[in-house]
């Protein structure tokens, strides 16, 4: 090819050749160009220049300007970036004794939407809970008496937990991209996880992982934790059983979202709900010692997923049956904490300067909130209820939560529904915006369902929907007004209730019921529509016999 | 690298020539002397060609000189026209790319250079349309393609020779000359620079 390309004759230039417009334009363009030969004049001109060659200050000054220029927008778009990418983290909910620091020196109690910058601290005291996130990274909940220090943000994340538990979600870091939790003589490696770590008083560490892999290494030891497991330094051994509840993990996982989730605060109170509600009493056997009394409540873990012993760690615990060395020791600090003559030292892990009320201050009043929950996992309602009232009346421990929890145990084992909706209206009033709030708005229904005053369940279940529209619970409501509804014969305002259901577990009743009001209305043929839907929607549906008895089948 | 050593390993230096350049190199004015007037034309030439407008030409001039006096140790034989060429063209580009960047910057600013226009407006007398108009649009061209365009269409230099002063193979000259005339033609239409051309034709 190159062969025969090179004989052909060469290109000739376009004022010889030139057929379209353009290329004639082109040549006349080129043809009208004068004569570029230059005169002697000029280089004359250009040889004196080379022979006294001038430095030409203004063109140096010009640089030099133009460098100082430069470099100082460089230093300013610099210094904006820096101000604009300091990497930042938020409290996004904040309940309780929780305080925040940015250099540890002043403690201010802590709010929701509080920034919190690299080298701040947040604290809890024994009422005070948290989410904290750290966008793009890590979502944490700082429980109960817990000290926590964001010692670095940014690519790599430090965080070191003086004291307490914090449970983490935390998304999947590239290489380089690390985050670290120390706690104590451990330094907790996280890959990518949901994982949760305690730093108890006494300088012990324990970590529970539920999703991931974490990496937990100190005094010259590395060990690695997979998803379903948990450690404790104590034992130095990795064993099955990972201790972070599903309400726990559901909230971390809305945390993460960029947008603030709509369901953060009914999901966080589901988890404060999910660590209160005592947890069915795993098997004990039956010469297992039942502490005769309740240890002081400083001397114990606290009560709501304290110190990052779970509730079933902390059942056990109470049983006298510790499932760890870390547990035992736990025992043991707990027994040694009771005799009066030996308090507790401080440690080094705990704060020198803490926020009033001090977390960390030994306190050996009684804690009632915890007697009365230990009293309901064995079963004792009313001496629980009866401790709780004993509270209430003191004016000592949380009082939101001891609120709640007296309802709860009034409506559900007491058969009390008048004291429980005394005991949540009690809360309505005293913490009109507290984080239990929906879950006692929705027990106040509850309350007047079981106290057979319909009027009142429908004002407070639409009450209910206005306030919590997004809630999780919001289908249940509406299938609880479209029964009352229903029961009251207004079946066409029943039927509304029933359509408005969006889905999940509440369609099954909606479904059925829409199809009975329908029948009820008239409207056979959609009725049966509706059952047939039913049937291939629920084959195993609560009301199936039903739905096929009435389609006949 | 030393003289002696320069002289000893260009072999394919002419003498005569490499005396020139020996004794350039030495700081012999003489010599210097010698070797601008021998090229300055072809220099002044070139730059103008390659689309300097006439207030630049001088400066590229005494650029391409003082790089080529200071760089005359590196010189490895052919011809120095070449060469000289080569050190052209590269300040020609440099020049383009710096007077597109100060344009730039007067649009942004909303603010004609001044000083250049003032200069230019009192040089525009002496330099035709089609002079401006072909600069303006070698300026905006690649410098590949403007050199071949050049060389060929303006200077009339054949396919071997341009091949041998860019520095590339004769067929590459036809493919890059075939590309030129099509970007020479685009820019020319775009910035409506060809139209007194066509309203003469």
């Amino acid at each position: 090819v190159k062969r025969i390309g090179r004989a052909r004759p060469q290109p000739r230039p376009l004022r010889f050749t030139a057929t379209s417009r353009d290329e004639r334009a082109v040549a006349n363009l080129v043809t009208e160009l004068p004569d570029a030969t230059p005169d002697d004049l000029s280089v004359e001109r250009v040889w004196r220049r080379l022979q006294s060659p001038d430095p030409g200050p203004s063109r140096a000054w010009r640089w030099a300007t133009a460098s100082v220029l430069a470099t100082a927008l460089a230093v300013c778009a610099g210094l904006l970036w820096l101000e604009t990418a300091k990497p930042k983290a938020d409290i996004l909910l904040a309940e309780g004794g929780l305080f925040s620091s940015a250099s540890a020196a002043s403690w201010a109690p802590a709010r929701r939407g509080d920034p919190l910058a690299a080298g701040a601290s947040v604290r809890s005291d024994r009422s005070g809970r948290g989410v904290l996130r750290v966008p793009g990274v890590a979502a944490l909940i700082l429980d109960t008496d817990a000290d926590l220090a964001l010692v670095r943000l940014g690519r790599s994340t430090v965080l070191r937990l003086e004291r307490g538990a914090v449970t983490a979600r935390v998304i999947k870091r590239s290489r380089g991209e690390r985050f670290v939790l120390l706690a104590g003589d451990y330094t907790v490696t996280v890959v990518g996880t949901l994982f949760s770590v305690t730093n108890a008083s006494d300088g012990r560490v324990a970590v529970s992982v539920n999703e991931g892999v974490v990496e937990v290494e100190g005094r010259g030891n590395l060990w690695r934790i997979e998803a379903g497991h948990r450690w404790s330094s104590d034992s130095s051994e990795v064993v099955v059983g990972s201790e972070i509840s599903e309400a726990r993990a559901a909230l971390l996982a809305a945390a993460m979202s960029a947008p603030r989730s709509p369901e953060l605060a009914g999901l966080f109170s589901a988890m404060v709900r999910a660590d209160c509600v005592p947890t069915p009493v795993p098997p004990v056997a039956p010469d297992a010692p039942i502490p005769a009394e309740i240890p002081p409540a400083e001397a114990i873990v606290p009560p709501v997923a304290a110190a990052g012993l779970s509730q079933a760690t902390s059942v056990r615990r109470r049983h006298g049956v510790a499932s760890s060395p870390l547990l035992a020791a736990a025992e043991a600090t707990t027994r040694r904490d009771e005799r009066p003559e030996a308090p507790r030292p401080l440690t080094m892990n705990q704060p020198a300067i803490a926020p009033a009320p001090s977390p960390s201050t030994p306190v050996r009043e009684r804690d009632y909130y915890a007697e009365a929950l230990n009293l309901a996992r064995h079963g004792e309602h009313s001496k629980a209820a009866s401790v709780l009232t004993q509270a209430l009346a003191a004016g000592r421990g949380p009082r939101d939560l001891e609120l709640y929890q007296l309802a709860l145990l009034k409506q559900r084992h007491l058969s009390d529904p008048q004291g429980a909706l005394d005991s949540l209206q009690g809360y309505r009033k005293e913490f009109p915006g507290g984080a239990l709030r929906q879950e006692v708005d929705l027990s106040i229904v509850e309350s007047e369902v079981a106290l057979g005053r319909s009027e009142a369940a429908l004002a407070e279940s639409a009450r209910f929907l206005a306030q919590h529209p997004q809630s999780e619970r919001a289908d249940e409501v509406r299938v609880l007004r479209g029964d009352l509804l229903r029961q009251a014969g207004a079946c066409e305002k029943a039927a509304a209730e029933y359509r408005a259901v969006s889905g999940g577990p509440a369609l099954d009743d909606a479904l059925y019921y829409w199809a009975y009001c329908q029948r009820q209305l008239g409207d056979s043929a959609s009725a049966a529509a509706a059952l047939r839907d039913y049937l291939v929607r629920f084959p195993a549906g609560r009301h199936l016999d039903a739905a096929r008895e009435a389609l006949g089948r | 690298m030393t003289l002696r050593s320069f002289v000893a390993l260009d072999e394919g230096v002419p003498l005569e020539q490499a005396d020139l350049l020996v004794r350039c190199l030495a700081g012999d004015r003489t010599a210097q002397r010698s070797f601008y007037e021998r090229y300055a034309r072809f220099v002044l030439r070139t730059a103008r060609r390659l689309g300097t407008p006439p207030e630049e030409t001088e400066d590229v001039a005494q650029e391409v000189f003082t790089v080529a006096f200071r760089k005359m140790g590196q010189f490895h034989g052919g011809e120095l026209s070449t060469w000289l060429y080569r050190i052209c063209s590269h300040r020609v580009h440099h020049h383009h790319r710096a007077r597109r960047v100060r344009q730039t910057f007067a649009r942004l600013f909303g603010d004609a250079p001044q000083a250049e226009e003032t200069q230019s407006q009192e040089r525009a007398a002496a330099r035709r349309d089609a002079e401006r108009r072909v600069s303006e649009i070698l300026a905006l061209m690649s410098a590949k393609k403007r050199e071949v365009f050049v060389l060929f269409e303006i200077e009339g230099l054949s396919g071997e020779a341009i091949a041998e002063r860019v520095g590339c193979p004769p067929d590459t000259v036809w493919s890059r000359l075939f590309h030129a005339r099509r970007e020479f033609a685009r820019i020319g239409r775009a910035r409506e620079l060809l139209e007194r051309s066509r309203s003469g034709t």
